[in-house]
């Protein structure tokens, strides 16, 4: 299976909740180290096709409350898109806050011993997809 | 700012190859930076004393009434320059980010840096202040690329000083149109037609661009609701100064008497455009005060001389809803592309042209435009 898998570095070389983003035959897509693991999205918002992994680390948001309050949640684990700040979860690639029923590509992510690879071939979730007027 | 490890912020990060190449475009509101320190230095010394520059350096003029951006930061975070600054502050590195990567033609430059001068009384400084960017401009960005091209920003204060600015660059190479900061001035007072007579003379379509302080500062449009108090009530609303220009600039005759002046509204939105024309001919109709200015119907004027840009692009559930809107305002002769950047709320131009009925594309992307600003665009 060496045929599909794309080496993104050295377990040393990634910088917490910080994207790493590597060229791969199914596109650009961005690595991520946090404190349970590794994860890898596709680097392409569902939007609009801006780099999500691109400009911002991953982040913590917050969720409804009533006006003036503000709850932190989903702590360290927030890919903000760094043109329309449309917000993700990095492990399921889900919308926060129901912006879109679109979701972020991701890739399983392999560490064999300090080395870590991602598999591009094996994507899940919803595919970046851009609306297009029908003719 | 953080970054990302591996690869330089925005340039060669996946953006897919760009689908709109086939279309060359021309960019009608595109956002870049000058360092204020330079615009300062080069005003005379007497004005310079009085020009401050705030800590958030790419802006004056802002007061604490500003809502403030739930983003935290109103540019674009993938477009920071390699060697650091702001977005849309280093032109080598915005011509491989976004000129080379969309084939971009001609990237009409919106000098947002100069929409502080609304607020300011002292119409020498002002005149300083805009003179030293108007230069900077020129040497910093067309210098660079020819495809930056420049619009004279002239005093929203003082149509003399305006007049003169327009006399003083018109025929430099690159300046393809001329702005004003919106603050508040009646577009169809007659106290403009001084400047529009110039602009005329030397065929420089007028461009008109929200100020960033709409509807939450005193001299800037105001907007119905009075202070917005949020960035989003804000961004709703921007549609609002566009429409009072609109119905300024062609009830009030301004447009019959310039009749070969063109005026581009960038970032007001467009899906209101076509039920506003409807309104205003029904006034016109009536009697409603227009008809001793104008001899032919509101519409004609506005579908021959007004231009509206297409970003933010309205986004509804069904890219569908969109079709009859712009066939209501004839969107085959008003529609320019804009993309903003590198501001947050940019388009991707192959979206956005995609997103429009295919017979549309090659005269938003581009004929328009060239109709607009015509052979000063070099194209
Ligand atoms: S492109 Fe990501 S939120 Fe718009």
């Amino acid at each position: 299976m060496d045929n599909d898998r794309v080496r993104a570095g050295v377990v040393d070389e990634f910088v917490l909740n910080r994207f790493r983003v590597v060229d791969t035959p199914a596109g650009a897509i961005g690595v991520v180290r946090t404190t349970d693991g590794f994860y890898a999205v596709l680097n392409r918002c569902p939007h609009m096709g801006a780099p999500v992994c691109v400009g911002t680390d991953l982040t913590t948001s917050t969720v409804a409350s009533r006006p003036f309050e503000y709850r932190l949640a989903h702590e360290d684990r927030v890919v903000r898109c760094p043109w329309h700040r449309w917000e993700f979860r990095v492990d399921t690639g889900e919308s926060i806050g129901n912006t879109t029923k679109a979701r972020l590509l991701r890739f399983p992510v392999i560490v064999e011993g300090a080395e870590v690879f991602v598999q591009y071939r094996a994507a899940r979730g919803a595919a970046a997809r851009v609306k297009e007027t029908p003719q | 700012m953080n970054g990302v490890s591996k690869v330089s912020p925005g340039v060669g990060t996946g953006l897919s190859k760009p689908v709109a190449a086939a279309l060359s475009i021309v960019d009608c509101d595109f956002h870049p930076f000058v360092p204020l320190q330079e615009v300062i230095a080069r005003m005379p010394a007497r004005a310079r004393r009085s020009v401050q520059v705030s800590s958030y350096a790419a802006v004056l003029g802002r007061e604490h009434n500003r809502f403030l951006i739930p983003t935290g930061e109103p540019l674009r975070l993938d477009a920071v320059p390699t060697r650091g600054g702001l977005a849309g502050s280093d032109p080598a590195f915005a011509v491989a980010d976004y000129l080379d990567r969309w084939g971009i033609a001609a990237a009409v430059m919106m000098p947002i840096q100069a929409m502080g001068v609304i607020a300011w009384a002292a119409e020498e400084v002002v005149n300083s202040y805009l003179a030293a960017m108007n230069d900077l401009f020129l040497e910093m960005w067309h210098a660079e690329d020819p495809r930056f091209k420049m619009l004279i920003s002239v005093s929203p204060h003082d149509p003399d000083a305006a007049v003169r600015e327009i006399e003083r660059l018109a025929d430099k190479p690159g300046v393809v149109g001329f702005q004003i900061p919106m603050g508040e001035i009646g577009l169809g007072s007659s106290a403009m037609f001084k400047v529009y007579a110039a602009a005329a003379h030397f065929g420089l379509p007028l461009v008109l661009h929200p100020n960033s302080v709409d509807c939450s500062l005193q001299n800037s449009p105001s907007c119905a609701g009075r202070v917005t108090r949020s960035y989003a009530e804000h961004h709703v609303l921007l549609s609002q100064p566009g429409q009072g220009a609109a119905t300024q600039l062609v009830m009030s005759g301004a447009l019959e008497r310039f009749p070969t002046m063109r005026v581009v509204l960038a970032e007001f939105g467009f899906s209101w455009v076509g039920p506003m024309m409807w309104r205003m001919d029904t006034a016109w109709q009536r009697g409603g005060g227009a008809d001793g200015l104008l001899p032919r119907p509101p519409s004609e004027y506005l579908l021959n001389q007004l231009r509206f840009t297409t970003q933010p692009y309205d986004e509804p559930g069904n890219p569908r809803d969109l079709v009859p809107i712009l066939d209501s305002m004839q969107a085959h002769r008003t529609l320019v592309f804009s993309s903003d950047y590198p501001h947050w709320d940019t388009d991707r131009p192959d979206v956005v042209l995609r997103r429009l009925p295919v017979e549309l594309r090659e005269r938003v992307a581009k004929q328009t435009a060239m109709e607009t600003f015509g052979t000063r665009l070099g194209l």
